[in-house]
């Protein structure tokens, strides 16, 4: 190589690369200060907008469609896509009459063109931003085209048809559990859920399979969908997956239990705490502590004294305060016999003033 | 030598070159690539609604863990900021480390706290806890405040770490100010977690100086009014938006920081929370992690997003700045070398192979190779060789890169996250990236660097301490179990400086043989790397075993001066072992004790005219030095874990000494001197050679150590070269007969070897006059000089003398003898001796004191219009061949009077510079394109070019020497005779004989006809031969009884004379020739009739050779113990005179 290049021809070769180096920082300040102005341009739009959506809100008048300069701001594509995102995102802050004025507004101003163009790219990020615009704005008709995207290969894109399929038909969207092959993430499936607003009857059969399903994730979140349902008729189902192979499911269905409990609960659940591991074993604590069943005093004071491990047995201490065990517990701390590791979680859970 | 420099001067040139480009692609990498993830970002989480989980109780449990230490004046105000942070399920653990002030009674009394009864369950080993508080208030409830001992910033959050309850832990500064969504925005990406967990999430930091803060929010952003200030908030958004971003997307993040970062809480806990021993904590958190998720085979993500989350203060004066970077630079280095064996390692994925090799590459060598670069350019400065146009060039080069890549920073966080929105703002941040480079850059390079010697010092400043508890372990032990102690410590000590000796020793080996194959052609082909690696392996085995013993002694005295002793010990090797394959590569010769043998002033000499003497490599050699000193320096300060690699160490070293080399050395792959000299170890045979000639000169030491010398055998009394002179007149019959003693003109030609001077020679002829002149003289092609130097040719020439110890000029007075000036001047010659240099040098000059030589003409006596030949450094030899000829012909005045001149050369020496170097060379390509040279012939011409130049330019000298000598009338009445004094050991020898090998030839005008003798001479038969002659012809007066080592030209060293010794160096008498034999250090070779050799094995006649050189150097011994070669008397009878001893 020392002799494949001469000097000359090295600083050359550098001088070159200055000359680019130095043409790529002009065009970056060229380029960050259109991109500034572009900022500006935002903010007087945002001023304009928030503006027309007040009126509309506040008023209720037609928003001044023979307003000139408006109409000019309109026939700005990048404007257009501005008032698009920011409709959506006043969508989600109003509610009743207002959100509806928002919805107006986007027929109004024939938005959703923009919507659709979005969401015929073939760019991820702006088919997502379509599939969440349409669905903001409730456009029903984009539904079959929404649905195809549940199996678009990249995370953005079939997560955003999942919600919006939901957000359109509740229960009745959540049909491509069935076949679901990609994990639901906990923020995917809190979505989801809240954008469910009750369950039918008739669907026995439909969440038997979900919690059959050999997708973890499906199986959490049919757990939680039971739950935040109360569908009671699945107690028995549930109470089978105390033996899932998945620690995340059998927490799951421990909480569910908790959540569907009735006089067996308890009983069902100090039966299978032996075999359960520490996750569980705590899951199932907290259940006692939240069902202040008295009954499981003499199991929690077993686990108290027995148990090998130190997070169980505050666990355990903490319920019996809950249970109203002070007086049991006073008495541990205070005989002269209890271990100082005993002691100190007792008084962990009496959260006792030193001083 | 030169070459050498300009060639490592390159070498540096390019690799900071390469560096520089693999900066440049690596932070263009990183801007590109942040950029999509920026966007992507941006993308996914334009319509997120964070009120999904703000307030929703099933939402995984966060705990804020704040490490506080004498906060006092802020705390209960940070802590209300905490608290106005919007998350439902959050803890935040407020953690006093300790403080000095009233934080903690503030505290209380601010929030109504408690001391209550708390299990502390988490196992992570910490300080004490004094007690754990809550606050009574309801509305407090998330709060939790820790009293503990001092333990830093690592313990206190280990204690959070210990007490949270949280899934997630979120560890901050407790002076940050954090944005209200901040654990919201954190959180997501937790949540969004599914094959891959994510272990860790950090966000962007911003800075809080000169901000607006209100009820512990920042309510308007303004950039900080320092430049210092403004310089780190561009610094900020460079490594958060542009670096972590970057590094997230690529699945490389190793670094959350200490600010502001999320944590599985599991896998912290799993991997010992955080390592209250560095200061790097932060970093070092991350990367146990993730080596912990690469062991156990489990997929995970390190998450970094671009949300400004957090806002801090920054240092705003230069002293706390270079504290902060000088922490950060030790916190780095102390991740990269506790986690080193994830460096390049592929089983840890993307953490070995990437992520780690950057930040040690960059992160951590970054500002050292800047700093580096600065010496370099400063040493490039005093010398004089940095190149203008190249420095500035590349200097507007890498500020702009780094201007660009400031600017393109800016624009990523305009396009991302808007922070910074006034047109004022963004102005100054431009105007601060163009200044940074000159302003704040410096700054924290001298931070960076300062920490990396901090590191060393302190860690093995530790050193220290460690020291001191083994003093402290000594107490109560019994004497024999303190040394075992002290050597077993010291012995741990000295392994990582003997390691880094070996590389850098094996490195030098590498770049020994690189060069060789980059310099020598012929060497290229030739597979000599292993033995020249096994060579030098035994002997730095050797070297490390030796060191040790020395450094565990020297331990006993002093640790640090044991130090001293091994750094210094190392350093020296190195730097030998690079000296001495230089010296070979510019003489060809190994250098040996020889060098003993010349003054100071001939050094000075030897080495200004070498170039060697330059501020280039004076510069060089200190840069060398330095280069190897201070990585020995800094692994002086460790110790291995164990002594296993200690013992075998000086295990190696033991062995080597006792299984023979031969062993593993491969066959030499040619007969070649020079292959085989190449191929062994430099060092190796300069310290033999010393230790050999300090024994020669002790022989004390040498009988004790059984060496006698068989030398040293002799009879007191006797002068063993004291003959009859009784040498036949061979050249008597080739001349006409003159009137008068026709005079005589001696030219010894510098490294005139016969390889290169005769069609007949490997080489072929490249003194076309001399070859002409040969063909029209009496003529001996097998003549051998009786030195590989210059120093012996003067006395063997012109006098056939022994050589004494180291050369027969060396002697401290010399002796009385008979030679060729004092001879004929005993008859009425008029003497001279011509020669362009200093004739100090090889003591020439005391021998033309000695002989009464009429006219000495040395470079002292020239001036202009005579030139010298051009230097290195403007030093060279002298003058030039031309100004010596023409000096002679000047002085030499036509007279009655006959004359000896003697007249010798110098501009064939090394480094063969000559006047007119053009016009040789365009002679040179000439004649290897004409002249009838064979393939091979050109092939080592090419080769050899300089010295060959210098050898056309010598042949052109004499050629006109011989012209301007035709016109005068003395020329009719002249002999010449015309040798070399050996053969440049620069030009490839083929055989070892091929360094004697020079041509001998006498021209006259007398002469009848030309003659080519076949047999072999020497010069030790040059004075006797021309004695001969005038005494026979010219009926001149010689001693009768004589000491000639030579029998003369009729005979030279055949079975009749004593046979014939050389000296290839000052030191070393190891060349003997008898008959048609060759004894070369101890290995016989068989001459043929043109003088070429092939090794023989023969056992008798070795006996016989060997005992024929034993019988000369014992008879040299005892002519050097007495001092005396021939009998006073006979020499005062000749010259009829007293005789002054001394």
């Amino acid at each position: 190589m020392l002799n494949l290049v001469t000097l000359h021809e090295l600083v050359l070769g550098i001088i070159v690369v200055l000359i680019f180096v130095l043409i790529l920082i002009i065009s970056v300040l060229i380029f960050s200060f259109f991109r500034y102005r572009s900022l500006q341009h935002r903010q007087s739009w945002a001023t304009i907008i928030r503006q027309i959506i007040t009126d509309a809100i506040v008023e209720g008048t037609e928003p001044l469609p023979q307003d000139t300069s408006f109409s000019l701001y309109l026939k700005i594509p990048s404007f257009r896509r501005y008032f698009l995102s920011t409709l959506v995102s006043a969508e989600r802050k109003f509610t009743g009459k207002a959100r509806e004025e928002v919805g107006r507004l986007f027929k109004v101003f024939n938005l959703e063109e923009e919507a659709w163009e979005k969401m015929r790219s073939k760019r991820d990020y702006l088919i997502a931003g379509g599939i969440q615009e349409l669905t903001a704005m409730r456009v029903e008709r984009a539904l079959p085209q929404i649905s195809d995207f549940l199996k678009h290969p990249q995370r953005q894109v079939y997560q955003e048809a999942q919600y919006a399929i939901v957000r359109f038909k509740g229960f009745e969207g959540l049909f491509f559990l069935d076949e679901l092959q990609h994990p639901l993430s906990d923020w995917q499936q809190l979505r989801l859920l809240r954008s469910i607003e009750e369950v039918p009857d008739t669907h026995f059969e439909r969440i038997n399979v979900w919690l059959g399903s050999d997708n973890e994730s499906v199986v959490v979140f049919t757990l939680r969908l039971i739950g935040q349902f109360q569908l009671l008729s699945y107690y028995p189902e549930v109470l089978t997956l105390l033996d899932h192979d998945v620690v995340m499911v059998r927490k799951h269905a421990v909480r569910t239990l908790q959540n569907l409990e009735n006089k067996d609960t308890i009983n069902q659940l100090l039966a299978g705490f032996a075999n359960q591991c520490n996750q569980v074993q705590l899951e199932i604590l907290k259940a006692l502590k939240a069902s202040k069943s008295k009954q499981t005093e003499l199991f929690l004071q077993e686990q108290l004294w027995r148990h090998p491990d130190i997070g169980i047995k505050i666990s355990a201490a903490e319920v019996l305060m809950a249970l109203g065990g002070q007086s049991y517990l006073q008495g541990i701390v205070s005989s002269p016999e209890t271990s100082s590791q005993l002691t100190q979680i007792v008084n962990h859970a009496l959260q006792e003033k030193k001083c | 030598m030169l070459e050498f420099a300009h060639i490592l001067y390159q070498i540096i040139i390019w690799l900071f070159i390469l560096y520089s480009i693999a900066v440049f692609l690596i932070y263009g990498w990183i801007g590109l690539y942040a950029y999509g993830a920026v966007l992507r970002y941006k993308h996914e989480n334009t319509f997120t609604d964070y009120n999904l989980i703000a307030t929703n109780p099933n939402a995984p449990r966060f705990s804020i863990i704040a490490p506080a230490f004498n906060e006092g004046k802020t705390i209960v105000e940070n802590v209300r900021s905490l608290l106005s942070i919007y998350y439902h399920n959050l803890e935040i653990i407020i953690v006093n480390d300790g403080s000095r002030d009233d934080s903690i009674d503030q505290l209380i009394v601010a929030y109504d706290l408690e001391r209550v009864s708390f299990f502390i369950q988490g196992m992570i080993p910490t300080k004490e806890v004094r007690g754990i508080y809550r606050s009574k208030n309801p509305a407090f409830k998330k709060l939790l405040v820790v009293d503990k001992v001092n333990g830093g910033k690592a313990d206190a959050l280990n204690v959070g770490v210990n007490i949270s309850s949280g899934e997630y832990i979120v560890c901050i500064d407790v002076d940050c100010v954090l944005e209200q969504d901040a654990v919201l925005k954190l959180a997501k990406p937790f949540l969004e977690q599914t094959n891959k967990r994510v272990i860790a999430c950090g966000g962007v930091i911003r800075l809080a100086n000169n901000c607006q803060i209100e009820n512990g929010k920042v309510v308007q952003v303004n950039l900080p009014k320092s430049w210092l200030g403004r310089t780190q908030a561009l610094e900020y958004i460079r490594a958060f938006v542009l670096g972590r971003m970057a590094w997230s997307r690529a699945s490389g993040l190793i670094l959350i920081s200490g600010a502001f970062g999320a944590f599985d809480k599991e896998i912290v806990l799993a991997c010992g929370g955080y390592d209250s021993k560095t200061v790097g904590e932060d970093m070092e958190l991350v990367v146990r992690m993730r080596r912990y998720m690469e062991e156990h085979r489990l997929l995970y993500e390190v998450v970094n997003i671009p949300d400004p989350l957090c806002w801090t203060e920054v240092p705003e004066t230069k002293e706390v700045l270079r504290k902060q970077r000088n922490r950060w630079m030790r916190g780095t280095m102390e991740t990269l070398w506790k986690h080193r064996k994830l460096l390049f390692n592929p089983r840890y994925g993307r953490l070995g192979m990437v992520s780690m090799p950057y930040w040690f590459l960059f992160e951590f060598l970054g500002p050292l190779v800047e700093f580096t670069g600065y010496f370099i350019f400063l040493v490039f400065l005093i010398l004089g060789i940095v190149n203008w146009p190249f420095f500035f060039a590349l200097f507007a080069l890498v500020v702009s890169s780094g201007i660009l890549y400031s600017i393109y920073a800016v624009l990523i966080d305009l396009v991302g996250h808007q922070v910074y929105t006034k047109s004022k703002d963004l102005s100054k941040l431009i105007a601060t990236a163009i200044l940074e480079p000159f302003y704040f850059h410096p700054i924290v390079v001298k931070a960076g660097v300062r920490g990396a010697v901090d590191y060393f010092r302190n860690k093995h400043g530790w050193g220290e301490m460690t020291r001191q508890g083994f003093q402290q372990g000594m107490e109560g032990k019994s004497w024999g179990q303190q040394v075992r102690l002290q050597l077993h410590d010291a012995l741990r000590n000295y392994v990582p400086m003997a390691m880094v000796f070996l590389l850098f020793y094996v490195l030098a080996v590498g770049v020994e043989r690189w060069w060789y194959g980059y310099n020598f052609v012929q060497l290229a082909s030739f597979p000599i790397g292993w033995n020249l690696f096994i060579d030098n392996l035994y002997l730095g085995f050797q070297f490390v075993a030796g060191g040790g013993l020395i450094y565990l002694l020297l331990s006993f005295l002093s640790r640090s001066f044991a130090r001293g002793f091994a750094i210094v010990y190392f350093s020296f090797i190195v730097l030998m072992q690079f000296v001495l394959f230089l010296y070979f590569s510019e003489s060809r010769n190994l250098l040996g004790a020889d060098m003993y043998y010349y003054s100071a002033i001939e050094m000075k000499q030897i080495l200004d005219a070498s170039g060697m003497l330059s501020w280039t490599n004076i510069g060089l050699l200190i840069s060398l030095i330095l280069l190897i000193a201070i990585p020995l320096w800094g692994s002086s300060k460790w110790r291995t874990k164990n002594l296993y690699v200690g013992l075998i160490l000086l295990i190696l070293g033991v062995v080597t000494c006792f299984v023979p080399l031969k062993l593993l050395l491969g066959k030499s792959p040619s007969s070649e001197e020079f292959v085989e000299n190449a191929e062994r170890s430099k060092l190796r045979y300069f310290l033999y050679s010393n230790v050999s000639n300090y024994l020669e000169g002790h022989p004390e030491i040498a009988s004790v150590l059984g060496q006698e010398s068989t030398d040293l055998v002799g009879r007191d009394g006797d002068l063993p070269f004291l003959r009859g002179e009784d040498t036949k007149d061979i050249l008597g019959p080739y001349f006409n007969q003159a009137p008068t003693a026709p005079n005589l003109v001696i030219i010894i030609v510098e490294g005139l070897g016969h390889a290169y001077s005769s069609p007949s020679g490997y080489i072929g002829c490249f003194t076309p006059f001399i070859d002409s002149l040969s063909q029209q003289s009496l003529y001996w092609p097998n003549n051998l000089s009786t030195s590989g130097r210059t120093f012996s040719v003067l006395p063997s020439l012109m006098g056939s003398l022994p050589f004494a110890i180291h050369g027969f000029l060396e002697q401290e007075v010399l002796p009385n003898h008979f030679n060729l000036f004092n001879v004929l001047k005993k008859n009425g010659f008029h003497t001279g001796f011509y020669y362009g240099g200093n004739s100090d040098f090889d003591f020439m000059k005391k021998f033309m004191a000695y002989s009464q030589v009429d006219t000495l003409v040395d470079q002292w006596a020239f001036a202009s219009p005579y030139r010298k030949l051009p230097g290195n450094g403007g030093e060279s030899w002298g003058y030039e061949d031309q100004a010596v000829f023409t000096k002679n012909l000047e002085t030499q005045k036509v007279t009655s009077q006959p004359y000896l001149n003697v007249l010798l050369t110098l501009s064939t020496h090394n480094p063969f510079m000559i006047n007119n170097a053009a016009h040789y060379e365009l002679m040179f390509d000439r004649r290897v394109v004409q002249a009838d040279l064979s393939l091979d012939n050109k092939k080592w011409a090419r080769e050899n070019k300089k010295q060959l130049v210098s050898v056309l330019n010598l042949d052109d000298a004499l050629r006109a020497f011989f012209e301007a000598y035709k016109k005068r009338p003395d020329f009719k009445n002249t002999l010449f005779l015309i040798t070399g004094d050996h053969a440049m050991p620069e030009v490839p020898l083929q055989s070892k004989i091929d360094r004697y090998h020079v041509p001998l030839l006498i021209y006259s005008p007398l002469l009848k006809s030309a003659h080519t003798f076949k047999n072999t001479v020497s010069h030790f038969d040059v004075t006797p031969s021309l004695l001969a002659y005038y005494r026979n012809n010219y009926q001149l007066h010689t001693p009768e009884q004589v000491t000639w080592i030579g029998r003369g030209l009729s005979e030279g060293p055949s079975n009749r004379s004593v046979g014939m010794a050389m000296m290839q160096s000052k030191n070393q008498l190891i060349d003997f020739v008898y008959g048609n034999y060759h004894l070369s250090d101890g290995h016989l070779y068989k001459l043929d009739a043109k003088l070429g050799e092939e090794p023989l094995s023969d056992a008798a006649i070795q006996e016989v050779v060997t005992h024929r050189f034993d019988a000369f150097k014992r008879a040299n011994r005892i002519f050097y113990t007495r001092k005396e070669v021939i009998p006073d008397s006979v020499y005062a009878g000749y010259f009829e005179k007293a005789i002054s001893k001394h």
